[in-house]
């Protein structure tokens, strides 16, 4: 039978552990985390810290673009996360730097649901994936990847509105009035062929 | 001293350099065309905009700068350094034009880095760019990969006079036939039959690999250019990455090889001599530093068990020196891995085969081959004039399609552009270190971009520093050009200013 005074100790420690057991839980390391739930995280915080995150379990949103590509009952598909994914240049106007992004390889029953893929027309379907983030998938050649367990469509896609092309327009004809008569001019006075 | 050039001269350069850009305009009319086709209207009027700007250019040279006299020795050179910097400006036009880059300056980096087949890229959201646009990204990887001014000696020179000079300006160091504008159009027929079958192999991997037909056409057609030309364009972000596929990577591999290939070579295995692929000297000093980085690659790579296997370690670290030494820049790794995962090693390694190059006369850029052979012969030579009798004599040969003596002036020639390269690569690196970059990872940018590579840590990106991106694009045009024109064209503006 235990001493009371030690089982009191006990509780006293296990209080004491709780708190610290809850910050290491969320501030700690992702391995850690990863064992249970999956940790959100973004595709920048994934590259640059694959190592910590290598084999554990993640939560990845992002834009589906460039194309599903099936393979057999499965399908690997591209997930940007970066400013774009949520904004289509061409409806906003807006430039804050390049795409960033990760590869998923999931099944291809989860993939037949994306609609849209992100491209100039079209801004892809935004999806939340939660699957293991490997470092180096030794099943695919050694690849940086989340193995999806599952994947959900969290906004859809849609068509782009094409932007307006009225400056374009009038400085293409301003241009190519210019561009013909200069041609003219040349025509006229050389004689002598550009072959 | 400086010899101030006629007016005549410079006449002579500006309308030959105004032809160049003619030529780019024409070049402008295919993606304009496949914007058409596809209803991308907006990019259609940047390619007119694009074609009427290089015509009103072009034109206005014709008209105001004819000339009865013939050009003078040493203007060759010069119209070949300022045809690619025109060359940059006009075709960054459509580029600037499709809001995908921030700055005219971030347009024409990467209008020089596809000419000079570079493939660094600061492009805003690649992943929603329009496919005409994207088309002329890799169209002019692939102009600039035969050499613009061979495009406009194919079709725009009816005379020979200058055309040799400005055939050589662009870093080609062999005549394959007695006529350069015959070599010329030799170039572009092998690289249009290369074409054909190249994007024909690379269809069938892109479509194994999960794209429908009519997007793995076009990007077959994108990455056989970049291939082919040792450029490095992808055409959408994650680079080779996106694509998974072991045939591809075969199949990119297999572009690579033929374009770090010299065209004289080339032409002999076209012609039936096969054997020239194994005597030619060149090809053996490549076979043997691939061998040898491949090896140090790996056992870095091993050392610190950056794989999970051996046969990850090795596709991963047998492309991206491939990539590295043909200068081609394909990826199949994320940038930053190679800082974080490869360790130095490795890394060193692939910055090696990045100075190395590939052959001299193909698309390649980096020191070349044939310099690194020439190197060591004159070396090896001097060690055993060393152990010999005072009085003995000793010939060096090497086999470059024929038997070609090592004479003094060829070593100084070899030294001069090696130097050059050397120099240029610790340039850009200490400038880079100027804004607190590390300067292993500041030596392997600034070569890539000097030896027209195209391979990234992550330090190219939109966000660097204008002077950055200045001091990049001068690198990819010297690098490109081999310098030598590049001199000729600062000696003639720096006469003129003087007036004298």
């Amino acid at each position: 039978m235990i001493e009371p005074r030690l089982t009191k100790a006990l509780y006293i420690v296990i209080l004491a552990a709780l708190p610290g057991l809850l910050i290491s839980w969320a501030f700690g390391n992702p391995a850690v985390a990863a064992s249970g739930r999956g940790r959100e995280v973004s595709s920048t915080e994934l590259l640059e810290n694959a190592g910590d995150y290598n084999e554990t379990r993640v939560v990845y949103r992002g834009e589906v673009v460039g194309q599903v590509l099936k393979r057999g009952d499965n399908a690997w598909i591209t997930v940007n996360d970066d400013h774009y994914s949520t904004k289509h240049r061409r409806e906003y106007q807006e430039l804050k730097g390049g795409n960033s992004g990760i590869n998923i390889y999931c099944k291809y029953e989860m993939a037949e649901a994306i609609q849209f893929v992100g491209s100039y027309e079209t801004q892809g379907d935004n999806v939340r994936v939660e699957g293991i983030f490997y470092m180096s998938n030794p099943d695919h050649g050694g690849d940086l990847m989340i193995e999806a367990e599952s994947l959900e469509i969290v906004r859809d896609g849609h068509k782009v509105k094409g932007e307006s092309i009225v400056v374009e327009l009038i400085a293409a004809f301003s241009m190519g009035f210019i561009a013909l008569l200069l041609g003219i001019s040349w025509w006229k006075t050389s004689g002598s062929s550009l072959f | 001293m400086l010899v101030r050039p006629r007016r005549s001269d410079i006449k002579i350069i500006i309308r030959n350099v105004g032809k160049v850009v003619i030529g780019l305009g024409v070049a402008m009319a295919i993606p304009m065309a496949l914007s058409l086709c596809l209803q991308e209207w907006k990019p259609a009027l940047d390619f007119a905009i694009g074609i009427f700007a290089c015509l009103i250019f072009g034109m206005t040279t014709e008209i105001t700068c004819k000339t009865g006299e013939p050009s003078s020795w040493g203007s060759g050179l010069p119209t070949v350094a300022l045809s690619w910097l025109t060359a940059m400006v006009f075709g960054a036009i459509p580029l600037y034009l499709s809001g995908h880059f921030g700055s005219f300056l971030d347009a024409c980096f990467d209008c020089m880095s596809g000419l000079a087949t570079t493939g660094l890229s600061i492009i805003q959201d690649l992943d929603h760019l329009a496919y005409g646009t994207n088309l002329w990204r890799h169209l002019i990887m692939f102009l600039g990969g035969q050499g613009i001014i061979v495009v406009v000696l194919t079709f725009f020179v009816a005379g020979t006079s200058g055309a040799m000079e400005m055939y050589r300006g662009e870093g080609r160091e062999d005549q394959i036939l007695p006529n350069v504008i015959s070599t010329a159009r030799f170039i572009w027929t092998v690289s249009i039959v290369y074409l054909i079958i190249g994007t024909s192999i690379l269809l069938v991997t892109v479509v194994n690999a999960g794209l429908p037909a009519g997007k793995g056409l076009f990007h077959s057609i994108c990455l056989f250019m970049a291939g082919f030309d040792t450029g490095g364009f992808t055409p959408l972000s994650q680079g080779i990455i996106f694509y998974h596929s072991i045939w591809l990577e075969l199949a990119t591999i297999l572009t690579m090889c033929l374009g770090m290939m010299n065209f004289g070579v080339h032409f002999s295995v076209w012609r039936g001599n096969r054997r020239e692929l194994f005597r030619n000297d060149e090809m053996k000093t490549l076979l043997i530093t691939v061998f040898g980085l491949v090896i140090l690659t790996q056992v870095g790579l091993s050392r610190l068990g950056a794989y999970p296997n051996a046969v990850a370690m090795f596709r991963k670290g047998f492309y991206q020196v491939i990539s590295a030494h043909s200068g081609t820049g394909f990826m199949t790794i994320y940038g930053n891995e190679f800082v974080t995962r490869w360790g130095p090693l490795a890394f060193f390694a692939v910055t090696l085969a990045m100075g190395f190059g590939a052959a001299a006369g193909s698309t390649a850029g980096g020191i070349k081959a044939l310099r690194i052979n020439i190197t060591a012969r004159s070396i090896w030579g001097d060690i055993k004039k060393l152990l010999s009798p005072p009085d003995t004599v000793i010939v060096q040969k090497y086999h470059h399609v024929r038997d070609i003596v090592i004479t003094n002036k060829l070593v100084h020639g070899v030294m001069v552009i090696t130097t050059c390269y050397i120099i240029t690569y610790i340039g850009g690196a200490l400038v880079l270190a100027m804004y607190r970059y590390p300067m292993a990872e500041a030596l392997f940018e600034s070569t890539s971009a000097c030896a027209n590579v195209g391979l990234t840590t992550g330090i190219t990106s939109p966000g660097m520093p204008a002077l950055v991106k200045a001091v990049f694009i001068l690198q990819m045009w010297g690098g490109r050009l081999e310098f030598m024109s590049v001199f000729l064209l600062i000696g003639m503006l720096v006469a003129i200013a003087r007036g004298r």
